[in-house]
């Protein structure tokens, strides 16, 4: 089974493959390594490259967007990101990276949503599918 | 998004194409936020200048934007280390390089390379400018202390608003998007208000409380202190996605504020436990095992280094010690002024730098891995991005506890 959530698109692109969601904020600089892909926050210590990545909103530092700009030139940008609120420093960043982007007000989405579900990013359509493994 | 016969050309290539690259990101970022056309801006504050931050990467980008020139007033944040002091530092001549071309480039742009984190202290910016500020903790102070008007721009969109003299007119740029969207009520009593570590821990507190949106504190007499409410901006600015706050009796936006604005808005309040917590967040390191302590994030004034100073120039630091103390530069000159010598005091361990910020310099290889710190900013920073073990102390005990050691 599935569920579709409306979305903002803020950068274009169409994407689908595994989630890894974060329920809090994310500073991109301090928490993301652009030359390993990894991300480190509190007990979590995930790959992001090829993840849909979902998260609230960012956080702390401004030089967040080189750090997103980072991960595409070294090979290990997300497929997509979904956001709760839209965060400048993140929005210029995936400008830049050509990463996939979208705001969705939807608190239901994040609730739901759990790292490993499979989700489709659409920009082109403006939704957000999340396929929940245990109902399918 | 309309856009006026300058800015289509400029669109059209006929600038160059790094202008038209620039023009074209702010204008897809714009229309993705809800501007309606684009704004000029006055002045212009840009992240992300540090080669530790920004790595080849951002390097790279750098070389290509600097084919164009800014066309406002820019400043910039804090580089890696003190131009006039590197070496001493031991910062490694291969990273010095990296950073000094960085520097050449933002000069070569005709970005004024103030390598500061406070441009609010040295800016002539005013009520209702509107500028592109990147820096957390000085676009919080911008929007609302000074009443300018700014987004929390990324260093990146930052650099190009500086290129084209112009930012999406989204957000806090627009008067109706200023409002408070929570009311904050701090319930803390009989401390210490003149003490950086608090206010910077109580920023971090309400950050992790309220993400994004804008807080109206409502009882501020904690934040009476204005030289010293940077540190409060930059707490908040770690922990969260917030632009601007509005403090009541200090923030110019609060007379903009109608009773009809603040209806059905949630009610939080910060406590004693609150700041508690941030303090038992970060202490890992005592006294006697620290390499440095660090004062000075956001950069101190000159009122903050004289105060400092007055306390410790005399006193003899242990020899496993380091005191840095980091400013702006033009700090570090008036103080050379007043006739404080800058090596003497760095041999008696105490390093005043400038140019300069410890969670963007090189430190694993200055070979510090112990901080002690007054900013719960620097305290986070540091430990994330450079595995350092940190304690958050108030600048009162570490006066005091540099005073008993000797």
């Amino acid at each position: 089974m599935y569920l579709t959530f409306r979305c903002k698109p803020i950068v274009e692109g169409y994407a689908e493959g595994e989630a890894l969601v974060l329920n809090r904020p994310i500073s991109f600089l301090g928490e993301v390594d652009p030359k390993t892909g990894v991300l480190r926050v509190d007990s979590v210590e995930e790959k992001i490259k090829d993840k849909i990545l979902v998260f609230p909103h960012g956080k702390g530092s401004t030089v967040g967007s080189y750090v997103i700009y980072g991960l595409k030139r070294y090979n290990n940008k997300p497929k997509a990101i979904i956001n709760l609120v839209a965060d400048p420093v993140i929005v210029i960043g995936c400008v830049f990276a050509e990463i996939p982007l979208v705001i969705c007000n939807s608190k239901e989405l994040f609730r739901l949503a759990h790292s490993g579900d499979y989700i489709v990013v659409d920009t082109y359509r403006g939704i957000v599918i999340l396929y929940k493994e245990c109902i399918i | 998004m309309y856009l006026n016969k300058y800015e289509e050309l400029i669109l059209n290539g006929e600038y160059g194409y790094i202008k038209a690259k620039a023009l074209k990101a702010l204008v897809k970022m714009g229309e993705a936020l809800g501007a309606n056309k684009l704004i000029r801006i006055s002045h212009a504050h840009i992240s992300g200048i540090s080669y530790t931050t920004i790595g080849e990467v951002g390097l790279e980008l750098l070389r290509e934007l600097a084919l164009e020139k800014v066309c406002v007033n820019t400043t910039c944040n804090p580089a890696g280390f003190d131009l006039t002091h590197w070496r001493r530092l031991g910062v490694p001549e291969e990273y010095y390089k990296k950073q000094i071309e960085i520097i050449n480039l933002l000069r070569k742009m005709g970005v004024k390379t103030t390598l500061s984190c406070t441009p609010y202290l040295t800016e002539n910016i005013s009520k209702g400018d509107h500028i592109s500020w990147a820096e957390s903790n000085a676009v919080l102070y911008a929007n609302s202390i000074t009443g300018a008007m700014t987004n929390r721009e990324g260093g990146l969109s930052a650099l190009l608003a500086a290129l084209v003299g112009r930012t999406p007119n989204y957000g806090l740029h627009l008067q109706e998007n200023r409002k408070p969207t929570v009311i904050v009520s701090i319930e803390i009593n009989n401390i210490e208000v003149d003490e950086p570590s608090i206010l910077s821990a109580i920023g971090y507190s309400l950050g992790l409380k309220v993400g994004y949106g804008i807080p109206y504190i409502v009882n501020s007499k904690i934040l009476t202190n204005l030289e010293l409410i940077k540190y409060f901006m930059a707490g908040i600015g770690t922990t969260s996605a917030l632009g601007m706050i509005i403090i009541s009796h200090i923030s110019p936006d609060e007379r903009n504020i109608k009773q009809s604005d603040l209806k059905g808005l949630d009610r939080i309040s910060l406590g004693m436990d609150d700041i508690i917590e941030v303090y038992e967040c970060f202490n890992e390191v005592s006294i006697d095992k620290c390499d440095v302590i660090y004062l000075g994030c956001p950069h101190l004034s000159l009122d903050e280094l004289l105060y400092i100073l007055k306390f410790i120039s005399s006193v003899k630091i242990p020899n496993n010690i380091k005191v840095w103390l980091t400013t702006s530069r033009n700090v570090v000159n008036k103080i050379v002024k007043l006739g404080y010598n800058v090596i003497e005091l760095w041999r008696k361990g105490i390093l005043i730098l400038c140019d300069m910020c410890p969670i963007v310099a090189p430190l694993e290889k200055l070979k510090v891995k112990n901080i002690i710190t007054d900013s719960a900013k620097a305290a986070y920073y540091l430990r994330k991005m450079h595995k350092a073990k940190v304690t958050l102390m108030s600048r009162h005990n570490i006066l005091k506890l540099l005073k008993n050691i000797c």
